[in-house]
């Protein structure tokens, strides 16, 4: 909801016209007070959806929707069409790009039925490609970076600092560890959560649950940030009424 | 009848609006803490500067949650100008594309036009504006090799090799810090793709996804990281105590509407406890 209101912003759509029509746009006569206007009843339209979905609300959907998608095939246009293909072969004479047009053309015949078949070879070289560059990177990054993270706690190094934050360093260290190992029994299912296995996985039900407090009260404060960004707008942009 | 009007959501919506509304109206100076997250950012900033190396923005959102990633990159070009540290700011999301030069640009226009400030920012030589370009994994690998072999030009087609700014700068060695602002898992790519290079990296991001980044600063793969509109105002505060900027900027004119909404927020949850209970209890 808050990510429509936003995307409702005079900028965006100001310069999507611009960018669609350079030549024509904005017309003389539209001032930039016009475009806080429509900005504003774009926003309004938008949350009007809190009170019942209504007729404003669903035009200023179908605005965004079409606005977002002229936009981004303008700028997709100019800047891979034209860049990539149409310059290099139509006007320097470079016909490397045409296979990879090629390539692109055949993940379009999807939408042939009976041609349909021949776009899983693009999408083959495609998937390979992907998996072959993600697959080390990310175990790199998301699995070996992190479990050096959690255990390289520099226990003798904390505990000399002394009292309070030397030992709170070390506690949380401790913490650190402990949490890790008791969620990840939690999620250990080749054995039955009984006695010290069922014990160490309710401690561990414990960290996931501040863990989700913590991501829920950051999800909160998103949301608050977004719907205020919005009503500043509206107070300070559009009606002048704080400064 | 009471139960039944605090169970309408449109009181909870009526009630929130109210609370958002008020704190812009009074002037209320709430404290904005400092997170060490949002400082090492800074200080990572400091460190560009101290090394005159130019920085990276990569920003990486759009209009959809501008108003939390927008304050975070407009205080990080400010501080990146008043320090005199160049900036290479690009995007990868298609639909940020001219957002994000806005910022640049608008920016550059603010320190030009303030007292004794004129070209004190000059285009190519303290800021570059590089566009949006697609695929951005293989981007991220190739800037790891040669920055200007990927870009070769700006947005607007000029030549790198003419422009001051990219004098002496190879690959991610040669930068001072890349920063990542984004609303969508981007920020991950640019963790996992970078990691080979040793790349000094930080993460702006919205306030859902901010838990998500903590255990990679943990685990010191970034400098920092700076969490929605809150760490925006943090930053903003650290501007302005710095004096390398006046005044706060939005995320700071958004910290008491923060402050005052999650207070409610609070005492909804309990009333909804509370009530639960009640509800319960008289089930019984």
């Amino acid at each position: 909801m808050n990510s429509v209101i936003a995307a409702l912003s005079h900028t965006s759509l100001k310069e999507v016209l611009q960018r669609m029509f350079p030549k024509v746009w904005p017309p003389a006569e539209i001032s930039d007070k016009w475009w806080f206007v429509l900005a504003a009843i774009g926003t309004v339209a938008i949350v009007s959806y809190i009170y019942r979905e209504n007729m404003l609300f669903r035009i200023a959907e179908h605005v965004l929707i079409g606005v977002a998608f002229g936009y981004s095939f303008t700028v997709e246009y100019f800047n891979v069409g034209q860049n990539n293909f149409v310059n290099p072969v139509f006007k320097e004479g470079n016909l490397w790009p045409i296979i990879p047009a090629i390539l692109g053309l055949m993940v379009v015949l999807r939408i042939v039925p009976k041609l349909s078949w021949v776009s899983r070879y693009p999408m083959a070289m495609f998937v390979g490609l992907g998996m072959g560059m993600m697959l080390p990177r990310y175990l790199q990054s998301t699995v070996f970076a992190q479990v050096y993270g959690t255990t390289r706690v520099d226990f003798v190094g904390s505990i000399s600092q002394g009292w309070p934050w030397g030992i709170l360093a070390t506690v949380g260290g401790v913490v650190l560890i402990a949490g890790t190992l008791c969620a990840l029994t939690y999620f250990y299912f080749s054995m039955e959560h009984r006695g010290f296995v069922g014990g160490t996985a309710k401690v561990g039900i414990i960290f996931l649950m501040i863990g989700f407090g913590a991501s829920f009260g950051y999800t909160v404060q998103a949301r608050i940030s977004l719907f205020a960004a919005r009503v500043l707008f509206i107070l300070r942009d559009w009606l002048g009424i704080i400064t | 009848m009471w139960l039944k009007l605090l169970q309408d959501s449109r009181t909870i919506y009526t009630v929130i609006l109210a609370v958002i509304i008020a704190p812009f109206m009074v002037t209320l100076k709430l404290p904005i803490p400092i997170p060490p997250p949002v400082r090492k950012v800074y200080d990572a900033v400091e460190l560009a500067r101290q090394k005159k190396q130019p920085i990276i923005i990569s920003f990486d959102f759009d209009p959809s949650v501008a108003g939390e990633c927008k304050p975070m990159a407009v205080a990080m070009v400010r501080h990146a100008f008043a320090t005199k540290t160049p900036v290479i700011g690009l995007t990868f999301l298609i639909t940020g594309a001219n957002l994000a030069q806005s910022i640049l640009d608008q920016a550059a226009k603010e320190f030009n036009e303030r007292p004794g400030g004129k070209d004190s920012i000059v285009y190519g030589r303290d800021y570059v504006w590089l566009g949006w370009k697609p695929q951005y994994v293989q981007i991220i690998i190739a800037m790891g090799h040669d920055i200007k072999g990927i870009f070769k030009t700006d947005a607007e087609g000029k030549s790198l090799d003419e422009m001051p700014i990219f004098k002496g700068v190879k690959n991610f060695d040669d930068i001072g810090l890349t920063t990542t602002i984004a609303g969508s898992a981007i920020p991950e790519d640019w963790i996992a793709y970078t990691m080979q290079y040793k790349a000094r990296l930080a993460v702006g991001t919205t306030a859902v996804s901010a838990t998500q980044y903590f255990p990679y600063m943990q685990a010191d793969q970034i400098k920092g990281v700076i969490p929605g509109a809150t760490g925006a105002a943090a930053y903003e505060r650290l501007l302005v105590d710095n004096e390398y900027w006046p005044t706060f900027g939005d995320a700071g004119a958004m910290a008491n509407t923060q402050s005052a909404s999650h207070i409610v927020i609070i005492l909804f949850i309990i009333t909804g406890n509370i009530i639960y209970f009640i509800r319960k209890s008289q089930k019984q």
